[in-house]
């Protein structure tokens, strides 16, 4: 009965939100498509033109590491302050916190999966048309759901208590972009240097993507097997976080 | 006797600070030091005290939005008790009407039963046609009435009420007013906070006293009203530090 409540919580402020995104700035949507464009594009003149790297990845390489990065990083700092943020309203009603990131994560993934359904119109138009490896893709975008909500609700648990977090989140992102695989194969670095690089979950997915969208193989399975683990593993001790917190977060919000 | 619905034994809750980078050095501070007080079906308690008291922290912990950090608090299962307040969580894009069902849903109610008492809220906030407008077009009087229609629909087990709401213009601060007063008398169970000895002892059937987070005395609301401004007054022959 009450999970129903929150439920419908999530939904309608969900469909507020993006409701408030398309009449207010209209260029929503679109900014959603030009930020990982632009990216691309950067890298691309950058690695192929002004480096000069043989290694550097064709245009759908990036692209498609672009638009997969986009969707976790949005997700993390779109959600960071909902709890903190929402500090007025949760000292009059009670809400389990989770609602609030929950919100932001679904409104993010919306927009995600526009952005991703013109990826694969535009991998397919380029040559890549799809193939049985094509299977993964719903495994995949649910395991990255898994890592996204993972690390977005953590980073939003912990906001109220040291609000400087969403800098550090933010400088964090940054950095863990450039290793990512973004905008170089992983594979032709070093062998030795593989494993560190995989630490890094986005690093995981990224290849994997691309392995299914542009390579039409199946992905990596011991690697995604391990990071499902980790994820669920992670997500768990997130969940019991909350409910550490649910009934006292409200004492340490200042607004 | 009528059955307690929450009960609180010894509450207390306490706010903890850190200073400096390092987080090293903490201040606790105990807003409620300790209340023990029943809240029973049908009753409409008082709870009286002055600002800084630890009135409002009470209401929280009465609504199940912070837990104590000592002492217990207990309530019937499933018991929906809300805070009463205007506009939460609304969404200044979406209209009249979407906003009554999310705030409805904020306050407790499930959007079934919001979208059932759409008509009657429509009707008493006077809204008219604005109704469907977003409510970014709304007066500060709009959103008050809408937020106070809502507020009255939601029908919690238990209604919190924060000093006595008095919303809109005079007209409908009296309508509003009235609402609230029929509630009461009604028989739905209410806690209501103040500062004002007459509002509790007019309104309520029970009365806690609180001072400095301490509950230090609970009785009839007249009673408990004398004794409260009494000290009041001889308190105010020193200055009152808040």
């Amino acid at each position: 009965m009450q999970w129903e409540r929150y439920r419908d919580i999530v939904f309608y402020r969900a469909y507020a939100e993006l409701k408030a995104e398309a009449q207010l700035n209209y260029m929503g949507y679109v900014w959603w498509l030009l930020e990982p464009l632009l990216n691309t594009v950067l890298f691309y003149v950058l690695l192929a033109f002004v480096l000069e790297q043989q290694t550097a990845g064709s245009v759908s390489f990036i692209l498609v590491g672009a638009i997969v990065w986009q969707w976790t990083s949005s997700c993390i700092l779109s959600s960071s302050g909902s709890i903190y943020d929402a500090g007025g309203m949760l000292k009059h009603v009670y809400l389990p916190k989770v609602v609030l990131p929950l919100i932001v994560l679904l409104t993010t993934t919306w927009k995600f999966l526009f952005v991703f359904l013109l990826l694969l119109i535009w991998v397919w138009a380029t040559g890549h048309p799809p193939t049985i490896s094509y299977v993964a893709i719903p495994l995949l975008l649910i395991l990255q759901m898994l890592v996204n909500g993972g690390v977005s609700l953590a980073v939003a648990a912990v906001m109220p208590y040291f609000p400087d977090a969403r800098i550090a989140v933010d400088a964090l992102l940054r950095s863990l972009m450039l290793v990512s695989g973004i905008f170089f194969p992983i594979e032709k670095l070093p062998a030795a240097y593989h494993f560190y690089f995989y630490l890094n979950p986005m690093a995981i997915l990224i290849q994997s993507y691309r392995d299914v969208l542009l390579d039409s193989r199946w992905p990596s399975w011991p690697l995604l097997g391990a990071l499902t683990a980790a994820a669920v593993v992670v997500l768990f001790l997130v969940l019991a976080l909350y409910r550490r917190i649910d009934r006292s977060v409200v004492k340490t919000i200042n607004r | 006797m009528s059955k307690s619905l929450i009960t609180l034994q010894e509450a207390g809750i306490c706010y903890r600070r850190s200073h400096g980078f390092f987080k090293g050095q903490r201040s606790e501070f105990w807003a409620l030091k300790s209340v023990s007080l029943e809240v029973k079906q049908g009753e409409t308690l008082g709870v009286l005290g002055r600002n800084g008291a630890g009135k409002s922290t009470l209401m929280r912990v009465l609504a199940g939005i912070i837990l104590p950090d000592r002492g217990s608090v207990h309530s019937q299962p499933g018991l929906r008790t809300t805070l009463l307040s205007i506009g939460v969580g609304s969404h200044s894009t979406l209209s009249g009407r979407q906003n009554a069902i999310l705030n409805g849903m904020m306050l407790g109610a499930s959007r079934k039963q919001m979208i059932a008492s759409l008509d009657r809220i429509k009707e008493f906030s006077e809204l008219g046609d604005f109704f469907e407008e977003p409510i970014y077009t709304y007066s500060s009087g709009m959103h008050a009435r809408l937020g106070f229609a809502t507020a009255m629909e939601v029908d919690p087990d238990i209604m919190l009420i924060d000093e006595m709401l008095s919303v809109g213009d005079s007209s409908f601060q009296k309508k509003s007013g009235d609402a609230l007063l029929e509630r009461l008398k009604s028989g739905k169970t209410a806690v209501l906070i103040s500062h004002d000895a007459g509002t509790i002892a007019r309104l309520c059937s029970r009365a806690v006293w609180i001072e400095d987070g301490v509950a230090v005395a609970s009785g009839a609301p007249d009673e408990i009203g004398q004794r409260y401004e009494e000290a009041m007054r001889q308190g105010h022959a020193s200055p009152v530090v808040e």
